[in-house]
């Protein structure tokens, strides 16, 4: 089914209001905007009376190789219709600011985008691993993840003595 | 002189509930820290279940992807595999014909009675009313069957395709749904008199955990929980996705967001589900099951974000297409995941044994709360 996204005059207005937001012409037009802007943008769309984009969708982080994006999809009722905001973070210190001030129902989702992609979240909460065991080492979601099996556990002095006794 | 008697002092108490506990539902652990026997914060521990499907999905093609998603919510397979097949029609531009939509919608409506029966099945069985869950599984099976005779399986279904549905709806599938519609009524009727009438039962769900329609809406929860709060949100009349724009149904609400009101909302959509699937019947045309897609399918490049309404709230799949065969990153939003942060608000000054009610009545399924 098709869905409603912000037409481009819309965008146009909330991009006239901050000067780093840049908008993708395409389908689904997204708001690219950058981690100092992205809090005020997200203020604005939730609190704005003709926009009132109260609905937080959809949460989740993208790993271009180059950069990791994380995704807003927004939903207003009022207007019936999406909007989506990206934020652009650098891979090897990928950090932006919480958006749990915002929405606070953003909280178990911004602890799964650290657990599995690394995007740091300052302001958050509680910013601990939720899916995978404390104490893992790196983030599955990413592109460049390999999982290294752990060695076998080396043959105790017991084990030994009974290979010696079977042969 | 006597000596002062020391002051008197408390402590809190950290209690783990589960992950191997008969009323957590699954894995799931809920660490409890108590004051004496209120509960003062409780704090859920996930993924005991974690299998990494959205990292899976990225190395299958989409076609390989949907089984995945009957493994998620494994109770409502029907509705996650239709929120897939949806996002990726919607993605390749597939039109799905007619008959299909109609045959999907009375799938995902059977198959949601068939999750609201296990609710309210365990949330009976968790209070101490057996006979509960042992009348909603009875009634359970003659869901399976028609599951069974449209795809010969009783679980992980694998029945909605990506440009339709895998087989057709039979006559004999169509008499045994009508035998079931026909039974809706009366098992209602009987749950009325074991369950909504017990005053034990009722005094254990009761005015526990409310929870106020601003704050379901702040912790971003869907579903039943949501509408049992007050909020009339369904993303069927919302979005009107498939052909839910042409059926009549009514969106039952609570009013105080309590464990009585859940359950409510669980009865009262049982019987507007069995409404709809009257309806589809009756509407049902003859035609095409399966659209015509490519064998090797390659969506455009592109992103999508599909919702649908899952059993336990808004179900969404955020495909990323890179031009091949294989997704480029899959995200799925599942329900239960999101819901899970009602829990703390839910249990918060309640006693222990109150927890228990909480865990079933927000009904998390711990294969989607972990993915």
């Amino acid at each position: 089914m098709k869905q409603r996204y912000l037409t481009a005059e819309e965008l146009a207005r909330i991009k006239g209001e901050f000067y780093t937001v840049s908008i993708d012409e395409e389908e689904r037009p997204p708001i690219y905007v950058s981690p100092e802007e992205f809090l005020p943008l997200m203020k604005m769309l939730k609190n704005d009376h003709t926009l009132s984009f109260t609905h937080l969708s959809c949460l989740t982080a993208v790993d271009w190789k180059d950069t990791i994006d994380v995704v807003y999809y927004l939903f207003s009722e009022l207007l019936g219709a999406y909007v989506v905001v990206k934020v652009k973070t650098i891979r090897n210190h990928p950090e932006i600011p919480s958006v749990t001030s915002v929405f606070p129902g953003a909280e178990f989702e911004e602890r799964e985008v650290y657990d599995l992609m690394g995007v740091r979240f300052t302001g958050h909460p509680d910013m601990r691993r939720i899916l995978m065991p404390e104490g893992f080492k790196g983030h599955p979601l990413r592109k460049d993840f390999t999982y290294k099996k752990p060695a076998p556990p080396k043959a105790t002095r017991v084990g030994e003595i009974e290979k010696e006794a079977d042969l | 002189m006597k000596a002062a008697a020391p002051a008197k002092r408390t402590e809190t108490y950290l209690l783990n509930m589960g992950p191997q506990h008969p009323s957590t539902h699954g894995v799931l652990q809920v660490k409890l820290t108590l004051d004496g026997e209120r509960i003062l914060k409780a704090e859920p521990v996930l993924g005991y279940l974690h299998r990494g499907i959205e990292k899976l999905m990225e190395s299958r093609t989409y076609v390989q992807c949907l089984p995945y998603t009957d493994r998620l919510d494994y109770i409502s397979s029907m509705n996650n595999n239709f929120g897939f097949a949806m996002a990726v029609e919607e993605l390749a531009n597939i039109e799905v014909p007619r008959r299909a939509e109609f045959i999907r919608v009375i799938m995902a409506e059977l198959n949601r009675i068939n999750s609201h029966l296990i609710g309210i099945g365990t949330l009976a069985n968790d209070l101490g009313a057996s006979t509960g869950m042992l009348y909603c599984f009875r009634d359970r099976e003659y869901i399976l069957d028609i599951f069974n005779e449209v795809c010969g399986a009783r679980q992980t279904f694998h029945y909605i395709r990506i440009g339709g549905v895998s087989g057709d709806f039979t006559d004999k599938a169509r008499s045994l749904t009508e035998a079931f519609l026909e039974r809706v009524p009366k098992f209602l009727a009987e749950y009325d008199q074991l369950l909504t009438g017990n005053e034990i039962f009722t005094r254990r769900i009761v005015g526990i955990s409310p929870m106020t329609a601003q704050e379901a809406l702040d912790l971003n929860m869907t579903g039943p929980n949501l509408r049992a709060t007050g909020v009339a949100r369904d993303l069927r009349k919302l979005d009107g996705y498939s052909v839910y724009g042409e059926l009549d149904f009514a969106i039952p609400v609570g009013e105080h967001g309590d464990n009585w009101d859940r359950y409510q909302v669980k009865l009262k959509e049982i019987a507007e589900s069995a409404k709809i699937i009257r309806q589809c019947l009756d509407k049902l045309p003859e035609g095409d099951i399966m659209a015509k897609v490519p064998k090797v399918l390659k969506p455009p490049k592109g992103e999508v974000y599909s919702r649908s309404e899952g059993t336990r709230g808004e179900l969404g799949f955020y495909i990323v297409s890179d031009g091949t065969t294989k997704p480029y990153r899959v995200h799925i939003r599942r329900p239960s995941f999101v819901n899970m942060q009602g829990l703390d608000l839910m249990c918060r000054g309640m006693l222990i044994g109150d927890s228990v009610s909480a865990y079933s009545s927000i009904d998390p399924i711990m294969g989607e709360v972990d993915c």
